[in-house]
């Protein structure tokens, strides 16, 4: 393969070559019956698919006819989300994609090497970085008659990315990248689980933001927009073209993750080889048969490692000086300790239109120690120690929403929370699917974790906080409002 | 895995599985008479306890491979100092529900013995049975709600109740999902520990399946072999990985 990827923003205005061709490509890949594994209703049930839901939204009708059983076991319903098989898993989608792609734009008479853009919202040397691509929003083709399928798509979110506080969700930002370990509760990656993660999962920091929020934000969800878009859903989210250019930048950030100094990436063998219960597996480029992948494969020698024209602009990964040596990467255990659970809430929460507050308790031998270590004559072991509030398990039948968690906030401001108290906040991208108890990600919800250890310390400084009684407020906007709320199993503490 | 291999040796030591099967083992044809005789003389010669005891490690041998991911969820949920009693608590709801299933279950091995008329023929129709019951939308279903996670309490004796509410679902759940499969080494005297040991594997490989939507589908006992043969003779796993990194 010739190229590298580039940034959408940089192929030029309006309607470049590169989103021309993939526009054409588009429309054929639409005209394909899903049967075709080159198709593009094929290619979005790999992520995810729910033939009720697809029948209800004119993706097929009820005589349509579906790929073989045994086809649909292997290659659909394969996202992988809340688990450390979240990026490799759809590096290996993506690149599949984009060659399919390519070969349908030779077919159809362009140039070979078509390669995918990424969308760098975060790149704040671009001030329209945040807009999504022109290409994406004109409602022609620039013969002025063929509908444009990169924009004929339900979107009811923005159009420029920033924080949507009627879905309580703060603005993105690349905090996940100063995470230094990919596995683990806490992590770049995601938590290590089987396929699909069907028990216990957590999202990786750069899965909630800006993977997830981008998604929520441009897709909406109800109350705030008018519907929940396709970006906003799983089983969905694959019929957007829009999809595959925030995926290539999800991407492109693990990749400059993986050249920053000091992280630590993932190297056993349940993840490089994995996973063992089921084989991810993608289409040939010809759609003649299937193959499988694992992780490995996604990595540098692999056949489906990327190449990006650039790391570092949006990424926050700083260029190497002239003559400067280049990090080089370490794989092994996890630097940072698992950390333990030290305190929790009383019950399980329900959460509808309203606030909801909860009273958070910590052991108390460990709420003294966190106090001390927060304290100024800490030693200095201690003082570095991180503490996160965890939401587990968040369950509810809206296929997306938001939320967003405060410590401590003053009492007399439901109305106005200030954001000094804020302990994190998540776009609630495909909590309906994953809270489906018959579905594939085992009806567990989704589960966040928010590092507070700046709060933590800023309110023990100022005096603000009681181990024994840590109120935590959380707000919530969703499709099913109060009378479908959403539920949370538990609210921990955890430290280090 | 080393608790459910202590749990296979205390089985076999135990010896009472020569026994427990042998109601069903007959090679003559059974009547009903003879079944509640062969019933009331097995109890008698072997003591509640004993069977309580015999079924019990039966379970540990066979189910706990399965609770590695719930049980990681009590360990990871609970404080550290807590995490020994909690973990107790789970086990003890998870085999209490197996515990009290076991009369049950010997009662269908007994009305299944009877209707196949011999002991080969109940060990083939317990299999037929087992199979079908993979295949269904019914086993999905429950084998999907033995996924579901609930939260553990953190302190006192809302903690225990949590831990072995969770270990009592669980383990109704997955009595649900296997239970013809756990009829099967009853029928199976000589090699009782063997056929326990083919079932256990089974079991896993169908909690490793992993949840899904509700349908008739490949059981995957059959599924094992069959994928086995697609990814090694037709289509190579990862065929281009030249290294990583």
């Amino acid at each position: 393969m010739v190229g590298k990827r580039e940034d959408a923003w940089k192929l030029g205005a309006g309607w470049n070559d590169t989103f021309l061709w993939y526009a054409k490509a588009v429309i054929a890949l639409k005209s394909r019956p899903v049967t075709d594994r080159t198709s593009w209703r094929y290619l979005a049930a790999m992520h995810q698919f729910d033939r009720n839901l697809w029948i209800g939204l004119g993706i097929i009708d009820k005589k349509t006819k579906l790929p073989s059983a045994s086809d649909m076991d292997v290659a659909w319903n394969q996202c992988q989300h809340s688990s450390f098989y979240f990026l490799p898993w759809h590096r290996g989608y993506l690149a599949r994609f984009e060659e399919i792609i390519a070969a349908t734009i030779v077919s159809l008479g362009g140039n070979a090497g078509w390669k995918l853009p990424y969308w760098n919202y975060l790149d704040s040397t671009n001030p329209n970085a945040r807009k999504i691509p022109e290409a994406f929003l004109l409602k022609y083709l620039p013969d002025g008659t063929t509908r444009n399928p990169l924009e004929d798509v339900p979107r009811y979110g923005q159009k420029v990315l920033g924080p949507e506080p009627r879905l309580h969700i703060d603005d993105i930002d690349l905090s996940a990248m100063d995470e230094p370990d990919f596995t683990g509760s806490v992590s770049f990656g995601g938590s290590k689980t089987l396929f699909s993660n069907p028990d216990i999962g957590i999202r990786g920091q750069l899965e909630n933001v800006p993977h997830g929020s981008v998604h929520v934000l441009v897709g909406g969800a109800r109350p705030a927009n008018p519907g929940d878009g396709y970006l906003s859903a799983f089983e969905t989210a694959g019929l957007d073209p829009l999809f595959w250019l925030h995926h290539c930048n999800i991407d492109r950030l693990w990749a400059a993750w993986m050249i920053k100094p000091g992280v630590n990436m993932e190297a056993g063998k349940q993840w490089l080889d994995g996973p063992s219960n089921r084989a991810f597996a993608v289409p040939k480029a010809d759609g003649s048969g299937l193959e499988n992948y694992t992780a490995r494969d996604t990595l540098n020698g692999g056949k489906f490692y990327p190449d990006y024209d650039d790391l570092h602009a949006g990424t926050g990964v700083a260029a190497v000086p002239a003559g400067g040596q280049a990090a080089v990467l370490v794989q092994g255990p996890a630097t940072m300790t698992e950390p333990k659970v030290i305190g929790a809430n009383g019950e399980k929460i329900t959460l509808g239109d309203a606030p909801v507050e909860t009273a958070v308790k910590i052991a108390p031998q460990a709420g003294k120690a966190m106090v001390t270590a927060m304290g100024p004559g800490a030693p200095e072991a201690d003082s570095g120690k991180r503490t996160f509030l965890k939401l587990e398990n968040i369950r509810g039948a809206s296929s997306a929403g938001g939320l967003k968690a405060y410590v401590n906030a003053p009492a007399g401001s439901e109305k106005d929370l200030p954001q000094e108290y804020v302990a994190g906040s998540a776009a609630l991208f495909g909590l309906g699917s994953a809270s489906k108890v018959d579905g594939q990600h085992g009806g567990n919800g989704i589960t966040l974790i928010f590092d507070i250890s700046d709060l933590a310390r800023r309110l023990v400084d100022q005096g603000n906080f009681d181990p024994s009684n840590i109120r935590v407020k959380i707000v919530s906007a969703h499709g099913g409002g109060s009378t479908n709320p959403i539920t949370i199993e538990r609210v921990s503490v955890l430290r280090e | 895995m080393m608790v459910a291999g202590v749990g296979l040796v205390a089985s076999s030591m135990l010896g009472i599985h020569a026994d427990l099967p042998s109601i069903c083992v007959a090679s003559e044809q059974l009547s009903l008479s003879a079944v509640v005789a062969s019933s009331r003389f097995f109890i008698a010669t072997n003591p509640t306890g004993t069977l309580a005891l015999a079924w019990l490690t039966m379970l540990i041998a066979m189910m706990t491979p399965l609770l590695a991911l719930p049980l990681s969820h009590v360990h990871a949920s609970s404080l550290a100092d807590r995490r020994l009693r909690a973990s107790t608590g789970f086990l003890l709801g998870y085999f209490g529900v197996w515990l009290f299933a076991g009369y049950p279950l010997l009662a269908v091995a007994i009305a299944l013995r009877l209707l196949a008329g011999n002991a080969s023929a109940a060990l083939m129709t317990a299999c037929l049975l087992a199979l079908i019951w993979s295949a269904s939308p019914m086993q999905m279903a429950a084998q999907n709600r033995a996924h579901r996670l609930r939260r553990i309490g953190l302190f006192g004796l809302a903690a225990d109740r949590d831990c072995l509410a969770f270990g009592a679902t669980l383990g109704g759940w997955c009595l649900a999902s296997s239970w013809p499969w756990m009829l099967v080494p009853l029928f199976v005297a000589h090699t009782h520990l063997a056929a326990m040991f083919g079932v256990a594997i089974i079991l896993m490989a169908e909690r490793l399946r992993g949840p899904g939507p509700l349908r008739w589908r490949f059981p995957v006992v059959l599924s094992i072999p069959t994928g086995w043969i697609r990814e090694t003779v037709i289509c190579r796993r990862s065929s281009g990985a030249t290294g990583h990194v």
